[in-house]
C-alpha cells in the first residue's frame, strides 16, 4: 500500500521537521514562484506550499529562512513570518522567560530542601504519659521541628525515649514525608509497692485452713489454722528473713519500704484453701396455713404507652382478698423496631387459706428442706459441696420441729485487699 | 543544439540507457489522480490552487486541479499534491 507507506513517511519527516524547527512564511508578490524557483536552485527547501488570494503560504527551515532576505529583494516578494514551529522555538521561548526558568527551578529546589526537614512530630499510643514529655525527650535526642532528616539518628532516638521514660515499652518513630510519627507503647504497671497499692491477701470467709500456696507475699496462717472473715492470710509486707519476724507490730505504721530495713511491700498472691460451713435452719409445726388455688381467676389486659394505660379487659385491680398475680408484658416489634409501647396482661389466681395437718415425719422434713435451701444459697456458685448433713435441734414444743443444715465446702477463700496504712491490718497481723 | 540531442537519442537506444537522463527530459510519475512528482524540471512558472505550471526542458508542463498545493521543492524534484484533473504538455 502506497498511500499508507507515503503517509507514514509524512508524519515521520513532519516530526523531523518539528525537532529541526521550522517557519510558517507568507510570501506576496507577483512573482513568488520565480522565489521559489530561486530559493529551490540554492538549494532551500520549500515544503507544503498552498496558494490563495494572491498570498503563499509555505515552511521553511530556519537554515533556508536566514538566507530568504536576499531572494525576496531580487523578486521583489514580501516575506512573512506567520508562525515559528519547532523545539528550537520552543526552547527559545523559554530562554526569554528567565524569570519562570528560575522560579521553576527555585520551587522545585526549594520543594526538595523543606521536604527534607521534619515538619511535624506526632505521638501516638500513649494514655498516662503526656506527649509533652515524649516530644521533650525527643528534642533532646535530636527529633524537633526542622531538624535535617539526613541527620536523624532514629535508633538512638527510640533507644533514649524508651531508656529515659521508664513507663514506655517499646517506642517506634517513623519518617513519613516531613512527618515524624512516634508511636509508643507503655508498660503495663506493675503495682507500685511503694505507692499503697500492695495487697494482701484476707479470708472472705470464715474457715478451716487446709492448705496454703504462696506466689508472693507472706502467709500468715497455716495448715489446720482457724480463720475468721476479714483476718490477712498472706500478708503484702515481706519481711526478709531473719529480720523480727515474730514482732510486725513494732514496725510503726510508716508505709512503704521505710517501715524497717528491709522490709517491702507486694501484691500478695496465692491461694488458701479451707474448710468452709454453711449452715441454714428450717423451722416446722404440724398445723400449717397454706395458700391454695380457690379455683376462680380474673384477667387484664392493658395497653400502656408512656404513663398512660389503656385498659381493654378489666380495671388493673385485685377483685380477690387473696390472689397471686401473674404479670405478662409483651413490646410489639414492627419490622425491626421496638413499638413505644407494651400489651400487659394480668392474671389474678384466687388463693384461700386452709389449715394443714401434718405428719411428725412431714414437718420434719419440711423444716429439713427450709433448712437445705438456706444453706445452699449462701454457697458460691461453682463450688461444689464436700459433705452436707443436718440435724434437728430440740425445740421443747412436740408441734414444732426445728432444723439445722450444714454444707461443708473446700474453698479458696483468700480475697486481695488493698494494704492501707494506718489501719491495724496494714501489718498483717494475725492472732 | 539539435545534432547534438539527436546525438544523445541515438546514444541513449543504443545503449539503452535512461532517457531522462540522456535527453534531459522530466520524468513525471502521476500516482492516481492525487500526487504529481516531476523530477528534473526547471522550475516553477505559475501556481495557483487550480492550476500549476512547471517548467521543463523544452517547454512547460501545466498541471489542471482543485485544491492543489506542493508538496516540496527540491532543485531537482517538485512535488505536487491535491486533486489532478489534466496534465498538458505545451511545447
Amino acid at each position: 500500500m502506497p498511500g499508507t507507506g507515503e503517509e507514514c513517511l509524512v508524519s515521520l519527516i513532519n516530526l523531523w521537521y518539528y525537532i529541526k524547527g521550522y517557519i510558517i512564511i507568507t510570501v506576496t508578490g507577483r512573482r513568488s514562484e520565480r522565489f521559489i524557483n530561486l530559493a529551490a536552485n540554492r538549494g532551500i527547501l520549500f515544503w507544503d506550499i498552498y496558494f490563495f488570494d494572491q498570498v503563499a503560504l509555505m515552511k521553511v527551515d530556519i537554515e533556508g529562512f536566514r538566507q530568504l532576505r536576499p531572494l525576496a529583494r531580487v523578486t521583489g516578494c514580501r516575506v512573512k513570518i506567520k508562525q515559528k514551529v519547532g523545539i528550537p522555538f520552543q526552547f527559545h521561548k523559554v530562554a526569554v522567560r528567565k524569570g519562570f526558568l528560575g522560579g521553576a527551578l527555585f520551587f522545585v529546589i526549594s520543594l526538595y530542601l523543606l521536604s527534607s526537614f521534619i515538619w511535624f512530630i506526632e505521638v501516638t499510643g500513649m494514655e498516662n504519659v503526656s506527649p509533652q514529655e515524649i516530644k521533650e525527650t525527643a528534642r533532646e535526642s535530636g527529633l524537633k521541628v526542622g531538624v535535617f532528616k539526613d541527620s536523624l539518628d532514629i535508633p538512638r532516638v527510640t533507644h533514649d525515649l524508651t531508656v529515659k521514660i521508664p513507663d514506655l515499652s517499646w517506642v517506634g518513630l517513623e519518617i513519613r514525608g516531613t512527618g515524624a510519627h512516634i508511636k509508643v507503647v507503655e508498660k503495663v504497671k506493675a503495682p507500685d509497692p511503694a505507692g499503697g497499692r500492695a495487697t494482701h491477701l484476707v479470708a472472705a470467709r470464715d474457715g478451716l485452713v487446709v492448705e496454703v500456696l504462696t506466689i508472693s507475699g507472706r502467709a500468715l496462717v497455716g495448715e489446720g489454722d482457724t480463720v475468721r472473715a476479714g483476718d490477712v492470710l498472706i500478708s503484702g509486707l515481706v519481711v526478709p528473713p531473719g529480720d523480727g519476724e515474730g514482732e510486725p507490730g513494732d514496725q510503726g505504721e510508716a508505709p512503704g519500704p521505710a517501715g524497717e530495713e528491709g522490709d517491702y511491700l507486694v501484691v500478695a498472691r496465692g491461694t488458701v484453701m479451707a474448710r468452709v460451713w454453711y449452715e441454714g435452719q428450717g423451722f416446722s409445726t404440724l398445723r400449717q396455713k397454706r395458700l391454695v388455688p380457690a379455683g376462680d381467676h380474673a384477667e387484664c389486659k392493658y395497653i400502656k404507652v408512656g404513663d398512660r394505660k389503656i385498659y381493654l379487659q378489666g380495671d388493673g385491680r385485685n377483685p380477690y382478698p387473696l390472689a397471686r398475680v401473674q404479670v405478662n408484658k409483651r413490646v410489639p416489634r414492627w419490622g425491626g423496631f421496638r413499638l413505644p409501647l407494651e400489651i400487659v396482661n394480668m392474671r389474678f389466681v384466687e388463693k384461700k387459706e386452709v389449715i394443714q395437718e401434718l405428719t411428725p415425719e412431714e414437718a420434719r422434713e419440711e423444716a429439713r428442706e427450709m433448712a437445705q435451701q438456706e444453706a445452699r444459697g449462701q454457697v458460691s456458685r461453682g463450688i461444689e459441696p464436700v459433705e452436707e448433713y443436718f440435724e434437728s435441734l430440740d425445740t421443747g414444743d412436740p408441734q414444732a420441729y426445728r432444723v439445722r443444715y450444714v454444707i461443708e465446702t473446700l474453698e479458696d477463700i483468700a480475697r486481695p485487699q488493698e494494704v492501707r496504712p494506718g489501719r491495724e491490718d496494714y501489718l498483717g497481723n494475725h492472732e | 543544439m539539435r545534432d547534438k540531442k539527436n546525438w544523445r537519442d541515438i546514444l541513449a537506444e543504443t545503449f539503452e540507457l535512461p532517457k531522462e537522463i540522456m535527453l534531459d527530459l522530466p520524468r513525471v510519475t502521476l500516482v492516481g489522480n492525487v500526487q504529481l512528482s516531476v523530477q528534473n524540471h526547471r522550475g516553477i512558472v505559475e501556481y495557483t490552487d487550480q492550476v500549476i505550471r512547471v517548467s521543463i526542458t523544452g517547454g512547460e508542463l501545466l498541471v489542471r486541479g482543485e485544491k492543489l498545493w506542493i508538496k516540496s521543492v527540491f532543485c531537482e524534484e517538485i512535488l505536487i499534491q491535491g486533486t489532478i484533473f489534466s496534465l498538458y504538455y505545451r511545447v
